[in-house]
């Protein structure tokens, strides 16, 4: 079996539970079951359940697709055209890290800080020269932003649960 | 007719002093700005813009609240086209060709396209406004909950032309869509779904971060991760040196006109319908656009005519969202709900009896519709030419910024970190998907329709007592039923010959 077609298999496996889970544990403990409803009203869980259980019968079709597939010796439908290397693959999971951490310290930090530390890392992900004017730049961007949103666009940032 | 033109001068009469032209200059300056930056929507700049005009005169107040409403969706399309990230919900279509034709090194070719097609129908829109409000606005109200539900019902078929190279899962990626706009509250019962006690997720997932997190998350962290391969590659947009792909030629612009207007009569008639919106109208334009054209295979690959019906379909909303506003006082629109709001607090109170009251007034408010059309034309043009020095900046100086729009963008909507947490999640979401070959178009189109057609399906079976039948049983309804039937029918038979092409050849990362 080569691999990309294993992976569309596995892809398509994922989907499947996905779609179990969702059915099995999110829907009956995450759906308030009303005590009474009109019938002709249907049930708050009708769509959910039905997404999941098109979810589900997709995903079953996606993996006989792939058998087939299999069956046949004929690669799959994707195929990677231009696969990411190693490095970049890394830089990306650094800005996604960078973007989760942005936003679980927004409220503590604040935007000053938070925003001038994130896109600070951000460039130098990108470049890890000039390490003061990538520190200048993200705040200098910082502060525009601010003031734009602040005084035009009324919008009021975080100022951060510490300083208060 | 006669009338209508005396009317019209009437109006321009009363337009015509600086004081309202400077009003329509400036509310379409402020909504292009506005509407250009992620996240910050034509509602927001038209709602920011209201407590200006309490002191203003009537006529002034309105031109001031159009303007930026205008502006504010022509806006999101220059983003859209640029840097792959919609500035509104209503641009979320223009980024499947426009972006691809600035990686093409023709994002001017396609902002220019994007220009022509939006003065061009929100035009054509106004004509409709001023001609036969009454009429059509009589045929809104006809569009109850069965026709509402069949309606979204058949947009739904749009999923299948942008569903990617692989069909199933497209299909996937919006039922995806629909499952995730369940999030929140029940629309009947209120009971919360899927909420896990988390107050902030009771009204659901918010629109604007999913829809930047898809788009445009997804495509920062893929940018950034990025090497450059080349000197050109330093920079985030390919700029061609070529006229040709600087212009829209007479050839191209005239092969777009029957999509623009197509997209223009589509616009119109989602606009009369109160309630529908502006991503929709982009969406289904887009959708016949690719069925109807000669040239399929291109949607999705840089097509002009993909833009074309993008931009046509949603400009167009924006006159006809008054159609129900001023002829029977409901509004459209959100936007046109708070433009009702500027009616109220002067003392103008909108349905039939404006027009017999005051209706020298009302057509000076037709007069500047298309006043504001040449406006924001003129202004786009010179705000398109700054726009365009984007692709100046650096590629690693330019995705950290449009990062920062990102959150900002989420953020300012509600002003919630939780929907910065929202925009995160789906930034990731919308990366992966794209890179195991899931079109993130669909869900999307999905998460945009589902929760207005749930509402409508199961109002409609409480009106029937359990019937399914009442789809059926109305003209409007059973007429959106059998062309789901005739288009469903349609892509199974081009799928089973082998002639299925996607809307979208999505890229896999």
């Amino acid at each position: 079996m080569n691999a990309d077609l294993a992976r569309e298999l596995i892809i398509a496996a994922a989907v499947l539970v996905f779609a179990l889970v969702v059915q099995f544990i999110l829907i009956p403990t995450q759906i308030e079951q009303a005590v009474e409803y009109d019938l002709a009203s249907l049930s708050p869980a009708f769509f959910p359940e039905l997404a999941t259980l098109i979810i589900g019968a997709l995903s079953i079709l996606l993996i006989l697709s792939h058998i087939r597939h299999l069956v046949k010796a004929t690669p799959p439908e994707q195929i990677d055209e231009e696969p990411l290397t190693l490095s970049e693959e890394l830089r990306i999971g650094g800005a996604m890290v960078v973007s989760i951490v942005y936003y679980f310290v927004l409220d503590y930090l604040g935007f000053w800080i938070t925003n001038t530390v994130g896109v600070a890392v951000l460039l130098m992900i990108q470049d890890r020269r000039r390490i003061w004017r990538q520190i200048i730049i993200a705040a200098a961007t910082t502060l525009c932003i601010y003031l734009f949103f602040y005084f035009v666009m009324k919008v009021h940032f975080p100022i951060g649960k510490i300083f208060k | 007719m006669t009338s209508l033109i005396d009317n019209l001068l009437i109006g321009l009469n009363i337009l015509w002093t600086w004081e309202h032209l400077l009003a329509i200059v400036v509310g379409s300056t402020l909504g292009l700005i506005v509407g250009t930056i992620p996240g910050l929507t034509a509602t927001m700049a038209v709602a920011l813009i209201l407590p200006l005009t309490f002191d203003m005169d009537f006529v002034t107040s309105i031109m001031l609240l159009v303007g930026a409403y205008k502006g504010g969706i022509f806006g999101g399309s220059i983003t859209a086209i640029l840097l792959n990230t919609p500035g509104t919900p209503a641009s979320a279509a223009t980024v499947l060709d426009g972006y691809t034709l600035t990686k093409q090194g023709k994002g001017v070719k396609a902002l220019k396209m994007a220009k022509y097609s939006s003065c061009l129908a929100d035009f054509g829109s106004d004509l409709v406004l001023i001609a036969v409000a009454a009429p059509l606005a009589s045929v809104a109200l006809k569009f109850g909950p069965p026709e509402i539900a069949m309606l979204i019902v058949f947009s739904l078929t749009i999923i299948a032309g942008v569903a990617g190279k692989s069909i199933l899962k497209g299909l996937i990626s919006g039922t995806l869509g629909l499952l995730l706009a369940t999030v929140g509250l029940d629309p009947i019962m209120t009971t919360r779904r899927f909420v896990f006690d988390q107050a902030d997720l009771d009204s659901g997932l918010s629109l604007i971060p999913v829809l930047i997190g898809l788009f445009a998350l997804s495509e920062v962290f893929l940018q950034l991760g990025r090497k450059s391969k080349s000197e050109a590659d330093h920079f985030a947009i390919v700029h061609s040196k070529d006229p040709a792909d600087n212009r829209v030629s007479w050839r191209e612009f005239k092969r777009s006109l029957r999509t623009i207007l197509r997209g223009t009569a589509i616009g119109t008639g989602i606009g009369i319908i109160p309630g529908i919106g502006t991503g929709i109208a982009s969406f289904m334009s887009y959708g016949q656009a690719k069925r109807a054209s000669k040239y399929p295979e291109k949607f999705g690959a840089g097509s002009l005519e993909g833009i074309a019906a993008s931009e046509s379909g949603n400009s167009a909303v924006v006159g006809a969202t008054f159609i129900p506003l001023l002829t029977l006082g409901i509004p459209g629109d959100i936007i046109t709900a708070v433009i009702m709001g500027a009616f109220l607090i002067q003392g103008f109170i909108p349905g039939p009896l404006l027009f017999k009251d005051h209706a020298d007034i009302i057509y000076a408010i037709f007069v500047g519709f298309i006043i504001c059309d040449i406006v924001y034309f003129l202004i786009g043009s010179v705000f398109m030419k700054y726009a365009a020095y984007l692709s100046r900046v650096p590629r690693r100086l330019l995705f950290p910024i449009v990062f920062v729009f990102c959150i900002v963008g989420s953020y300012a909507i509600h002003h919630s970190v939780f929907d910065v947490g929202i925009l995160v999640a789906f930034g990731i979401v919308g990366f992966y998907m794209q890179k195991f070959g899931f079109a993130t178009a669909p869900l999307l189109i999905a998460f945009i329709l589902s929760p207005i057609g749930e509402t409508a399906v199961r109002q409609s079976l409480l009106m029937s007592s359990g019937s399914p039948f009442i789809f059926l049983k109305r003209p409007i309804s059973l007429g959106f039923f059998l062309l789901t039937l005739i288009t469903i029918a349609g892509i199974v038979r081009s799928h089973f010959r082998g002639k299925h092409q996607p809307l979208i050849k999505e890229e896999t990362k």
